[in-house]
């Protein structure tokens, strides 16, 4: 048993040892952390070239992908909370995703420190139940992983004062990491820090629909493929565009939401030439129910030729056959509460414009416990 | 320079009572905030009456955190009703309204707590741990959540204490008066038989001795299956209920698809301060929900 399962089953059996009316909980329990799990289950199938490898990890051609988060949070002090995320994968050892200290209001700044996602670009922000599509944009696994950009380190944020009678705010981040993204930095070895800063705008155009907007830039170093550690420097940019718009009357019955998010990444290898990749995802849907959503999502990937990229490291490929893709995906959303989601997700990907995979996948997300606040 | 210094101290009045900034996540307790708070208070609201706190649960508005961070006060309605409070004053950066800090104030601490689940266990739909939240949709109870939020004004702004307490007590002999009335006219309500789309009477029906038999919605938040949409109209015709209550934020399909095969009424009934035109005060609130719930009862054989 693994010490993420004995942490879990320990708070499982301290919680159902509890009276069962959580007003009256004994006092030793009431100190305890407050738990979550979140669960993301995955099946598929696919036809065409790779049908088993994807970049992401999941094996298309299984029945069945499951992976398991188990989330604590409590207060230290007045002062600060500290959130843990420990996640099991199917046929992983169960990891630490997240563990990070959070000081929400110092002088009206936002301290967060320890291994934490970064904030970098809009995938990353969200969470698993907040993003539209069972699967990670292509482009989003091929520069960090499927989880999207984790890393040790801190940030601090800011909410600047409204503008335009408080429809325009804007939040502005700065942070420094370890560089652990063995993708796009140097996987923590070089000792030499990632400097990271965001920008992210929203105007309200009307009580329950607004645009929002940001930029993000990430820069550290990396190794280039010459044996050296952190012999290269990468840089990393993203900017997103958001349009949201809710039903003004009753705003579960109708919602739409659109965004779009380009990714360019750079990198400066010794006595060699930059070598700059393009890759993006735009998305859209529409609810038309309080538990029905369609959306789709089109994906455009130049592939990353690094060390360690996802494309490069898919067995049997070398980065040089797949130098870009594309893909087109429809997805069908229902959701019988607001902790259960169910979603199907038909997408079409060609790569080098020539060999074509079409995938079916399934998803039954679900979350029990604590409802994690949006990070703003 | 002297001068104009001098002018400058005497623009501003010697006697101008100093804003409390309030921000509450219900239009019922901006409303209660700026009676108590004896002029002293800016209170505001982030939804309108109209839509339902306990169902807007998953986007905060950052407009929102730019007044909860200038905000030296943030009243929740508690018993986990309004969970993206914790967003907003979160992502405030704003000490002042943190947790456990002085602008800290759930409103439910001054209300009754009824059905308290018996277990926190989610296959009894979107249950809240608290109990049901609708307190204030009971006169009453709205005399003693005006005395948590004269406590709460209190703690922020220590020096405007004998003053909310006052606007505190007048607001009760006002709500006590008015009960009188409101008493009167819901007499005939006793022993009325309503259906309701959500779990949202419960206080008003004990309040004012009507009684809610059946739900569209089988548990809190949980769409219905035909087989419930069927339970609940052999309900309605055994119990011979001529209405099905529900709030604006509510679709209207399901229950009118219910009322035409049974032969009963739908009444859209505001729920909040404002949900209606001409409830922008409480009092006028209650008076309308009243009116409407008296237009159901006459819909009802029993």
């Amino acid at each position: 048993m693994t010490p993420a399962w004995l942490l879990l089953s320990a708070a499982v059996t301290a919680a159902a040892a509890a009276d069962s009316n959580p007003l009256r909980l004994p006092p030793g329990l009431a100190l305890n952390p407050e738990m979550r799990l979140e669960g993301n289950f995955r099946g598929g199938k696919a036809w065409g070239p790779r049908r088993d490898r994807r970049a992401d990890g999941f094996s298309s051609g299984r029945v069945l992908d499951s992976e398991l988060e188990a989330g604590f949070r409590a207060s230290v002090d007045p002062h600060a909370s500290f959130e843990a995320i420990l996640e099991v994968e199917e046929g992983e050892e169960a990891e630490v995703k997240e563990a990070f200290v959070s000081m929400p209001s110092v002088k009206g700044v936002r301290f967060d420190f320890g291994r934490l996602r970064t904030r970098f670009g809009e995938f990353v922000e969200r969470a698993d139940e907040d993003l539209p599509f069972a699967d990670a944009p292509d482009h989003v696994v091929n520069l960090f992983g499927s989880d999207g950009y984790i890393d040790t380190g801190g940030h601090a944020s800011i909410l600047l004062p409204g503008m335009a009678g408080d429809r325009f705010t804007l939040l502005a981040l700065a942070g420094a990491y370890d560089g652990r993204n063995r993708v796009a930095f140097h996987d923590g070895d070089a000792r030499q820090p990632t400097l990271h800063g965001r920008l992210e705008w929203f105007y309200e155009l009307a009580p329950r629909s607004g645009v929002e907007g940001g930029v993000s830039l990430a820069q550290g170093r990396t190794n280039g493929g010459t044996g050296g550690v952190g012999d290269a420097r990468s840089t990393l940019a993203t900017t997103h565009l958001e349009y949201e718009w809710r039903h003004p009357a009753q705003p579960d019955e109708a919602a739409f939401t659109a965004f779009a998010e380009a990714y360019r990444s750079e990198r400066v290898r010794p006595n060699a030439g930059p070598l700059a990749r393009w890759g993006g995802y735009a998305a859209a849907e529409a609810r038309w129910h309080r538990r029905w959503g369609v959306g789709a999502r089109a994906d455009l990937s130049e592939c990353p030729a690094y060390v360690n990229s996802a494309c490069a490291t898919l067995a049997g490929d070398r980065a040089a056959t797949d130098r870009e893709s594309w893909a087109l995906s429809g997805i069908l959303s229902y959701r019988p509460s607001r902790f259960l989601t169910l979603r199907g997700q038909f997408k079409h990907t060609e790569r080098n414009w020539v060999r074509a995979t079409n995938e079916l996948l399934f998803q039954t997300l679900f979350v029990i416990g604590f409802e994690r606040p949006d990070f703003l | 320079m002297k001068a104009l210094l001098l002018a400058a101290a005497l623009a501003v009045p010697a006697h101008a009572a100093p804003t409390v900034r309030v921000m509450a996540s219900s239009t019922d307790l901006a409303w209660l905030a700026r009676e108590v708070g004896a002029g002293r208070v800016d209170a505001f609201a982030p939804l309108p009456g109209t839509q339902e706190p306990e169902l807007w649960v998953d986007d905060v508005f950052p407009s929102w955190l730019v007044r909860a961070a200038r905000a030296d006060l943030y009243i929740r309605i508690g018993m986990s009703a309004d969970v993206w409070a914790e967003s907003v004053v979160d992502g405030s950066r704003n000490p002042r309204i943190a947790p456990g800090s002085p602008g800290d104030c759930d409103a439910s601490a001054g209300a009754a707590r009824i059905e308290v689940p018996d277990a926190p266990d989610r296959s009894r739909g979107e249950i809240h741990l608290g109990g049901n939240p609708h307190y204030l949709l009971d006169p009453v109870q709205a005399k003693q959540v005006a005395d948590v939020v004269a406590a709460c004004l209190a703690r922020v702004d220590p020096a405007g204490a004998d003053a909310y307490g006052k606007a505190a007590a007048a607001l009760k002999a006002r709500l006590a008066e008015a009960q009188v009335r409101w008493d009167a006219k819901a007499a005939p309500l006793k022993g009325r038989k309503f259906a309701a789309y959500h779990r949202t009477w419960s206080h008003s029906a004990a309040r004012f001795g009507y009684s809610v038999v059946g739900y569209v919605e089988p548990k809190p938040g949980v769409e219905p299956s035909p087989r419930d949409l069927a339970a609940l109209e052999e309900t309605l015709r055994r119990d011979g209920v001529g209405a099905i209550l529900m709030e604006p934020v509510h679709p209207r399909r399901v229950a009118e698809a219910v009322a035409r095969r049974t032969g009963t009424k739908v009444f859209v009934l505001p729920a909040h301060v404002g949900g209606a035109p001409g409830t922008d005060d409480y009092f006028a609130f209650v008076d309308v929900v009243l009116d409407r719930l008296l237009e159901a009862a006459s819909a009802s054989r029993l």
